[in-house]
């Protein structure tokens, strides 16, 4: 049973990471084109507001105020609930991840995080699978070409990139698993990487399982559709992939959840192999106050360092050729990513 | 208040499986039976086993049902032809045996005698799966069995949709009438024979 200080704590923590992430995702969007120009050598936008830094509220006010065509030919319902199906997921994914140092209140130990599912992990994943719906309904419901083509990449491409991205976990879940000790839990996870090698080196799974991270790393972009792995919005080939019929709101309701599933997946990653709210030197504050303001501020300062590698990426990559993509799911990812997991259970078997 | 989660959930697993079944349009259907498996998995959740509906929703819902939405929308299938309620028999028998099944849980739901787990040994979580799975030795080797006919399935699968090497295709070729021949491209030809 969760107690009451547990029970504000969760639902503050809801509200405010909902609004942060819709926000955070608009302001995201701003950076993107501000980044964009700075790694090509021109301005960004700079005409709305001050230095352009109110571009954002610009654009959501002109999405807001167009008019939302509906085309004759597409199948209604589905063209409808498509955009909200791509927003679910990704506004219902960071419930499971910890922001912060778990703290006491009142004698009672208070987690910063929404849920603590005992299957955190497989919730994570579950959740992140749903995600392709969004675009598969959304491009066959446009009943149009070029959406259709976007739709059929997409779904094969999540797929395809999904089983990498579970096998670079499993890394993780048998680097946290101790006898007695719930493996699966998030919170868990955060716990396994707060030690330290040698006095120095924290104990981050990054460190433990490189390989892991960077498969992690690269699924990381194939999941959330962005450069170079953009095959279902190809402008240039496809118009403007599953997209390419939505207009207005619903065309916005889409690109958001685009930056807020970006924002969700640094959140993982940083969970999961970055030491997720811990810092070296955490143990040395004595206030508990300020080692929760600082584990929360450590924790997003991670994210914002993947976020910003999300567009350093984008801006220096250019697209993969379909086959180069399947390839490098399929023969390169995937065995890499089973022999990481074979390798970690191999080396706990032996230590242990 | 869970009981009621509980039968809605129910109601929206039966109702949805019903509209999977007359739903003359395929992609209605997959969606139908997606929402069906995510009620299910609701369900699990209110039964105390969140291990079974992560994977409920991680397996059915979230892989094969993109697949099978995958190869519906690949194969662009057409909406199903003629009217809605003019089934044949075997509907009709579908509904007979699945209406016997239902009059059989009533009469047998109340009075089934639940087995006692264990003290302190809780089954639906991972420890407690993987214990019943990995000690009882018959159940070791249902698994194991299935997971070798899985790979079979795999294997089968990529010889029937693998690309044959040239080599390969000249031999399939060798036994077809000689007039298919002339109909590649010049470079086809073997070295060795003569151009029709």
């Amino acid at each position: 049973m969760i107690s009451q200080e547990q029970l504000i704590v969760s639902l503050v923590l809801g509200l405010v990471l909902m609004l942060a992430m819709t926000a955070g995702a608009g302001v995201f969007t701003f950076f993107e084109r501000k980044i964009a120009g700075w790694t090509q050598g021109r301005y960004g936008p700079n005409r709305a507001g001050p230095k352009g830094y109110l571009q954002f509220l610009a654009d959501g006010i002109k999405f807001a105020l167009k008019e939302d065509v509906i085309q004759d030919y597409v199948v209604k319902p589905v063209y409808v609930i498509a955009p909200g199906l791509m927003m679910i997921p990704a506004l219902v994914l960071y419930a499971a991840l910890p922001i912060g140092k778990p703290f006491v209140w009142n004698g009672n130990e208070v987690h910063l995080q929404i849920v603590q599912a005992n299957v955190g992990v497989l919730y994570l994943l579950a959740v992140a699978s749903i995600a392709v719906y969004g675009i598969v309904f959304g491009a066959w419901a446009s009943n149009s070409r070029y959406p259709f083509f976007g739709g059929v990449r997409a779904s094969a491409q999540m797929i395809s990139y999904e089983l990498a991205m579970g096998l670079s976990i499993i890394s993780v879940v048998l680097l946290t698993s101790e006898p007695g000790i719930n493996a699966l839990s998030i919170s868990n996870i955060v716990a396994g990487q707060t030690g330290y090698w040698f006095g120095f080196i924290p104990r981050w799974n990054l460190f433990a399982n490189p390989v892991a991270f960077f498969v992690f790393l690269v699924c990381m972009f194939a999941e959330t559709n962005r450069l170079p792995f953009d095959l279902a919005e190809a402008e240039q080939e496809l118009v403007g992939g599953y997209h390419t019929e939505y207009s207005a709101m619903k065309f916005a309701s889409f690109m958001l959840s685009e930056y807020v599933n970006m924002i969700t997946m640094s959140m993982v990653m940083v969970t999961l192999f970055v030491g997720g709210w811990h810092f070296p030197g955490i143990e040395a504050i004595r206030s508990q106050a300020i080692q929760v303001l600082l584990s929360i501020g450590a924790f997003g300062i991670k994210v914002l360092f993947f976020c910003f590698l999300f567009l350093w990426v984008r801006w220096t990559l250019p697209r993969f050729r379909y086959d180069q993509l399947m390839h490098l799911g399929w023969k390169a990812l995937l065995p890499v990513a089973l022999a990481s997991a074979l390798g970690t259970a191999i080396a706990i078997a032996l230590r242990v | 208040m869970s009981l009621v989660i509980f039968i809605m959930f129910g109601c929206v697993a039966v109702g949805c499986a019903l509209a999977m079944v007359f739903a003359r349009n395929p992609v209605y259907g997959a969606i139908a039976l997606i929402v069906c498996l995510a009620a299910l998995a609701g369900e699990y959740l209110l039964l105390d086993a969140p291990l079974l509906a992560a994977f409920q929703i991680l397996v059915y819902a979230g892989a094969i049902m993109v697949l099978y939405l995958f190869v519906i929308m690949l194969l662009n299938v057409r909406r199903e032809e003629g009217c809605r309620w003019c089934t044949d028999w075997r509907t009709y028998l579908g509904f007979a045996l699945a209406g016997l099944i239902g009059i059989s849980f009533l009469f047998k739901a109340s009075n089934v005698a639940h087995p006692a787990p264990p003290a302190g040994f809780h089954v639906y979580d991972v420890t407690g799966v993987a214990y019943t799975m990995f000690t009882d030795p018959t159940l070791l080797f249902v698994i194991e069995a299935l997971g070798v006919l899985l790979l079979m399935s795999v294997v089968g699968a990529i010889y029937l949709g693998r690309r044959f090497s040239a080599e390969e295709e000249s031999l399939l070729k060798r036994g077809e009438p000689e007039a298919s021949k002339g109909k590649g491209a010049p470079d086809d030809v073997p070295c060795g024979e003569a151009a029709p």
